[in-house]
């Protein structure tokens, strides 16, 4: 993907793919996509990317990143699409993403893939059959065994389809109603366009013109209106001491800031609590599905020093976040979640744990700051 | 976060080697190593006979540190939190700087809220699950008494100004109400704060029924200001706040490897990584040497128990087939309990090989050899 230097917005770059399609993306055998990456990050993301080769294009900026095997820097183009959200425009292979960016994500702080929850896709999905006469053609979905999702059959199993067909709309949501799964990633056929949705935050267009990048920005707008909020919660949670003085003596003391997660349809107990903890070993669990294309995803956390009370249902642990190292408190009843920030806290590990929360415990689930005692008063 | 009594330590036998050197006469030597193989056959299967037992009281005692714990965070938290105006958690185990037998923690009212309030400093115990509040009580008030007697450096150390003193003890509510009554019983002057774990985690004082003949002891049961006495009913609180403290049981603070390598390409972490994560830990302590301390001694025990290695100097890797948390905190345990047991059973063979010399020191003292019974000089140079 190259794009001539010069001062660029949103609209005037997108434009300039579209105007120039053959140029930047090639033509024939060679072509490339447009894939678009929507990443949260922290505010000074600036300081994230410091290290990489950079242009800036206006708005818009180029960041050349190689890491590790790759063999040529792989360049992105960013932009702050609004505070914590950023957009990475690349038409690097998917396998190119993956060793530099995404590798990337998860080795820093403060940075993490945007995630489309389940009924946020289905709204994305409607639109793109309702407003652009849209077609599925392919989906891969998924369930976990966990899940409050309904399922006529064997809703017990974990679960996970990838389907190909003209069919594809009326398949996805019939797979849907048996057997509960749920999508991941969709592509459509819009007119003579194609394009992928992934519940990860990408979207990758096939070709480039004024339709497409309507799609696009359709796309954004919806994504980013609704997981603001998340975004936004993540990053209020806070753990940091401040300095204070008793007559001529300093003394530290903590100040915590800590989020909850509220569950709207389904309670918990000791028996959903404790495979939500992974004492049945999800691990292996996982690694059971031989799936060539698709990343399987390790446990992403790790829960120790846990306690659950029977009774009145309550329990505690900490979590590890086992990618960023995160650790924060958990305290827990039957139908809500505190979480407590007490070590390396950053934003990203609270989305990535609300993620969880949704994927395999409910759909529903409300993630907030709880009002203090005072203001509450 | 009780001091932990010092085992006695039994008498360590001199080094086999040296100790054969010792005995000189073949046979003595013979004799002695197969009675020794033999003792040490003795102890280890005895040992395996109450292996269990021992595993049990270790995890016990783990058990009721991460209890101990989860109260002493709940009493912490709502200050922590802001729910609490003009009152500050300024640190967990005060006078430890003094080495001294310890309260757990130290709330101030610096800014009173409401006008006619005062400053104070509440002192605090928590506690776990407890069979006997009277014992509570009196194990408290002995370490009041120290406090009391230190009480001038104390102030100098933590509060600069003089301020009244309240005392509280933080227990479940199932025990609230019984350490309420002890309490009364004993003419009062403790304030009792109950934290509920049932259901959503809430933190009450355990408020006296004043309309009794008593009343003048249960007044005594509750805050000087007003406000606190009001707020703290149904606090939200948590069990999670602190990781451990500085008086934690030692595979607490071992709990903290889990993650100490976590972003690290090369799975190598330094003294530094770890401390940063103590430092966090251990927020409200202000000397640097502490943090170091602590972070030695994690160090230290994670390699005793075979968790941690140091690869190259100042580069540790954490020895484990697991990247997950749960999986090496499970791995942590085993490995600790492991080393408590070789630990234990050492210690039992030792005692028994000491004894073992002694006898044989009396048999060698019958048999002297020629220089130990001529005068030297008699001898042939």
């Amino acid at each position: 993907m190259k794009i001539p230097e010069g001062q660029y917005t949103l609209d005037s770059f997108v434009q300039y793919l579209a105007d120039n399609e053959g140029r930047v993306f090639g033509g024939g055998e060679r072509k490339q996509w447009l894939k678009v990456y929507l990443v949260y990050a922290r505010r000074e993301w600036g300081l994230l990317f410091k290290d990489f080769p950079q242009t800036n294009l206006g708005d818009v900026r180029k960041i050349s990143m190689q890491m590790g095997s790759v063999a040529k820097p792989v360049e992105f183009y960013v932009y702050e699409w609004s505070p914590g959200f950023l957009l990475f425009f690349t038409s690097s292979r998917r396998e190119d993403y993956e060793k530099t960016l995404r590798k990337f994500i998860r080795l820093n702080r403060g940075i993490t893939e945007v995630w489309i929850p389940p009924d946020l896709l289905n709204i994305v999905r409607n639109r793109l059959l309702s407003e652009y006469e849209a077609t599925v053609y392919s989906f891969i979905s998924r369930r976990s065994r966990l899940s409050k999702t309904a399922a006529n059959i064997r809703p017990d199993f974990d679960k996970r389809l990838s389907y190909t067909g003209e069919d594809a709309t009326e398949v996805l949501k019939e797979v849907a109603n048996f057997y509960g799964v749920v999508p991941k990633s969709i592509s459509f056929r819009a007119g003579t366009d194609k394009l992928q949705i992934t519940n990860n935050g990408m979207l990758l267009l096939y070709s480039v013109n004024q339709r497409s990048v309507q799609i696009l920005m359709d796309f954004l707008r919806t994504v980013t209106e609704r997981q603001r909020k998340v975004r936004e919660v993540s990053g209020q949670l806070k753990r940091e001491t401040k300095t204070m003085q008793i007559g001529d003596l300093e003394f530290r003391t903590p100040v915590v800031v800590p989020g909850i997660i509220t569950l709207q349809s389904r309670k918990l107990d000791r028996y959903v609590v404790e495979r939500f903890f992974g004492h049945d070993n999800m691990d292996s669990r996982e690694s059971s599905f031989e799936v060539e294309t698709e990343e399987i995803e390790p446990r992403e956390f790790s829960f120790i020093d846990t306690s659950i009370k029977e009774g009145s249902f309550s329990f505690s642990a900490s979590v590890v976040d086992d990618i960023k190292g995160t650790m924060f408190g958990l305290n827990g009843s039957v139908d809500q979640m505190v979480l407590v920030p007490m070590h390396r806290t950053t934003f990203e590990s609270f989305v990535r744990f609300y993620k969880l929360v949704i994927e395999s415990l409910d759909e529903e689930a409300k993630f907030d700051v709880p009002p203090t005692q005072t203001q509450t008063a | 976060m009780k001091k932990r009594s010092l085992m006695s330590l039994p008498p360590r036998p001199r080094p086999h080697e040296e100790f054969l050197q010792y005995l000189v006469h073949e046979d003595l030597k013979l004799s002695y190593e197969r009675k020794r193989r033999l003792a040490i056959r003795k102890i280890r299967k005895q040992f395996r006979a109450k292996q269990t037992e021992i595993v049990e009281k270790l995890r016990r005692g783990l058990k009721e540190d991460d209890d101990h714990r989860k109260v002493l965070n709940a009493c912490i938290y709502p200050f922590a939190r802001g729910d609490v105006p003009g009152y500050f958690f300024v640190r967990a185990a005060p006078l430890a700087e003094m080495n001294l037998e310890n309260l757990d923690f130290l709330i101030v009212c610096l800014n009173p809220p409401r006008s006619g309030e005062v400053k104070v400093a509440i002192f605090g115990e928590a506690k776990g699950p407890i069979n006997d509040p009277d014992r509570v009580l009196q194990e408290m008030k002995g370490r009041i008494d120290v406090l009391e007697q230190n009480w001038d450096k104390a102030r100098r150390m933590y509060l600069s100004e003089e301020m009244p003193r309240e005392f509280v003890v933080g227990v479940l509510a199932s025990d609230a109400h019984e350490m309420s009554k002890s309490a009364i019983r004993k003419g009062g002057g403790r304030i009792i704060w109950s934290v509920d774990f049932s259901s959503n985690h809430i933190l009450s004082l355990d408020r006296p029924d004043l309309d009794r003949p008593d009343r003048t002891v249960r007044e005594t049961m509750m805050h000087k200001n007003h406000s606190l006495n009001q707020i703290l009913n149904k606090l939200a609180t948590s069990a999670t706040l602190y990781t451990f403290f500085e008086q934690s049981h030692i595979v607490a603070k071992l709990r903290i490897l889990t993650a100490v390598d976590k972003l690290k390409e090369d799975g190598t972490f330094m003294f530094n990584d770890l401390q940063t994560l103590v430092k966090e830990a251990l927020d409200y302590v202000l000397d640097e040497s502490v943090i170091r301390r602590v972070t030695s001694i994690i160090i230290e025990w994670g390699h005793n128990i075979g968790f941690v290695a140091e690869v190259v100097p100042g580069h540790f890797k954490i020895k484990s087939r697991y990247k997950n948390a749960a999986d090496r905190e499970r791995e942590i345990e085993n490995l600790w309990i492991n080393y408590r047991l070789s630990q234990e059973a050492n210690l039992l063979v030792d005692a028994e090989v000491a004894n073992l010399q002694t006898s044989f020191e009396s048999e060698r003292a019958k048999r002297p050899t020629l220089p130990e019974i001529l005068p030297s000089e008699t001898l042939p140079k």
